[in-house]
């Protein structure tokens, strides 16, 4: 789950359902031969708007016009929804509103409680203390320190500084 | 809450805006016809008149769009990949090889509806190739297309004069143009389309690549709307990091929608060479490669826009062409 959902993620030009498929494109079920199958995409974005209560329900509207929080779940639908044994998320909830956060830790806890890796990069100290297991600490492209998430936040600063890291590796 | 992404609605976006432009484009015209002393209503009836005044003016009319709509469509199709084709005059140059070595080799032994599917495919695979090798050096060495393009047209012109000078000339001509075609190598004028209207196509040439035209603008509506390769397309189009992660290859993106609008740009010389001049000339094209740019930006790349478009820019060519030989004329009183 790609963390720039402006650039990356999304094709904000595009139909809510258009981007319900992106990288997905090729599965055979959003196809006839080389065309598109309008209405099996459609019926799959819809699909997708109830389970992740995207508002508005509209498969057939602009990405651009829906808010920030929506249009991660957009992208949240789509990714979770592949059922992948290992997801990769990058900053699910920069620039999304409260109620949206919400909803998207808990589909990550969901994700944990099936039995899949869930791999979260974010720069929210907060978020990474409440939804993870294991925190890893990475300072100058290294992993400096691995914590539970009972650790303080002190603590995790001094490792993102560098400082911890340093005496650790010495050690 | 401040949108930056506001849309106006459909109607006004497609309908209303290229209306004021319209408007606003003959006013500034007027403007100029009144600076060189004549009355611009008059320009502009003339205009109007020479362009849909008599079945044979909207024969006229509708022969020029047919070509524009070609090349409109070659273009509008490299846009919603994000490229920017300003090669479709040399592609159709090119393309009129294909038309051309059809013609010379059937059109003794073989009737119009042999020889024109036939002469189509070597259009579009002339066409196609030309717009290839600039489609090429963009995704593989990274040469901008933009650039490349109007290069080949350049190349594509000498070619041109090469060819017609030295090889498709017949022997003992001293004209830059192939020889004129027997009965297979000219289409059947459209005649029957404008006397449903009860109107009289006269000397037009308006014939039957303008069916092949709209046909092939409700192809391109399905290529960039229901095929997964034109949802690839609009994809690179509008964000190429979006596409990048969706795992589509933008080399092979690139070279595909360039051989296409090549393709499109290439068919465009069956209508001058198999439906008017019933020869390959010299600078057949006469600049509707760039036309077609303009086409393809007033018709917002939709092919539903671009046949009214090209309608236009035919009304505008063949009404000028009018409106000039009654002012010479009036002149000349």
């Amino acid at each position: 789950m790609p963390e720039d959902r402006h650039h990356v993620g999304l094709v904000l030009k595009f139909e809510e359902s258009e981007n319900s498929i992106l990288g997905y494109h090729h599965d055979k079920r959003y196809l006839n031969g080389v065309f598109l199958n309008i209405e099996a995409i459609r019926a799959d974005a819809e699909d997708k708007i109830q389970k992740y209560d995207i508002r508005p329900p509209n498969a057939r509207l602009r990405t651009a016009n829906f808010s920030g929080g929506n249009q991660q779940k957009i992208v949240l639908a789509r990714e979770m929804e592949r059922g992948p044994d290992v997801l990769i998320i990058g900053q699910p909830t920069r620039g999304v509103d409260v109620g949206a956060i919400e909803f998207i830790h808990k589909r990550i806890i969901e994700m944990r409680d099936q039995g899949k890796a869930v791999l979260l990069v974010s720069v929210e100290l907060d978020e990474i203390r409440a939804l993870s297991d294991r925190i890893l600490v990475m300072f100058a492209g290294r992993i400096v320190g691995e914590r539970d998430p009972d650790a303080t936040e002190g603590e995790l600063g001094l490792l993102m500084a560098g400082v911890e890291g340093r005496k650790e590796a010495a050690e | 809450m401040s949108n930056p992404y506001a849309k106006l609605p459909g109607w006004a976006e497609y309908g209303l805006i290229p209306l004021i432009n319209l408007v606003v484009a003959f006013l500034v015209a007027g403007l100029v016809v009144l600076l060189v002393g004549e009355n611009p209503l008059d320009a502009a009836y003339h205009m109007i008149n020479g362009a849909f005044g008599r079945g044979e003016y909207i024969g006229f009319t509708l022969y020029y769009a047919t070509t524009f709509i070609f090349t409109g469509l070659s273009v509008a199709v490299a846009f919603h990949a994000g490229l920017f084709n300003i090669g479709s005059e040399g592609q159709a140059y090119i393309g009129g090889i294909g038309v051309a070595l059809a013609c010379l080799w059937l059109d003794q032994t073989m009737p119009w509806y042999i020889v024109f599917p036939i002469a189509m495919l070597g259009s579009i695979a002339f066409g196609a190739l030309w717009a290839f090798l600039p489609g090429w050096l963009q995704a593989k060495r990274g040469s901008h297309i933009v650039i490349t393009t109007i290069m080949f047209n350049f190349i594509a012109s000498s070619l041109m004069v090469y060819l017609l000078t030295r090889v498709l000339k017949p022997l003992g001509s001293m004209a830059p143009q192939t020889r004129t075609f027997a009965e297979g190598g000219q289409l059947p004028k459209l005649d029957w389309l404008l006397s449903i209207f009860g109107l009289d196509i006269g000397n037009a040439p308006f014939n039957i690549s303008f069916l092949l035209a709209i046909l092939a603008a409700f192809g391109v509506w399905v290529l960039i709307w229901r095929t997964k390769l034109g949802y690839e397309m609009r994809t690179m189009g509008h964000s190429p990091s979006a596409a990048r992660y969706a795992g589509i290859s933008e080399p092979r993106i690139i070279i595909v929608v360039m051989m296409i609008s090549g393709g499109l740009a290439g068919m465009m010389a069956l209508n001058p060479i198999m439906g008017e001049q019933f020869r390959m000339q010299l600078d057949f094209v006469q600049g509707a490669g760039f036309v077609g740019i303009a086409v393809a930006l007033m018709g917002r790349s939709h092919p539903a826009g671009i046949i009214p478009a090209a309608i236009l820019f035919g009304m505008l060519y063949q009404g000028a062409l009018k409106s000039r030989s009654k002012c010479r004329r009036s002149h000349a009183i």
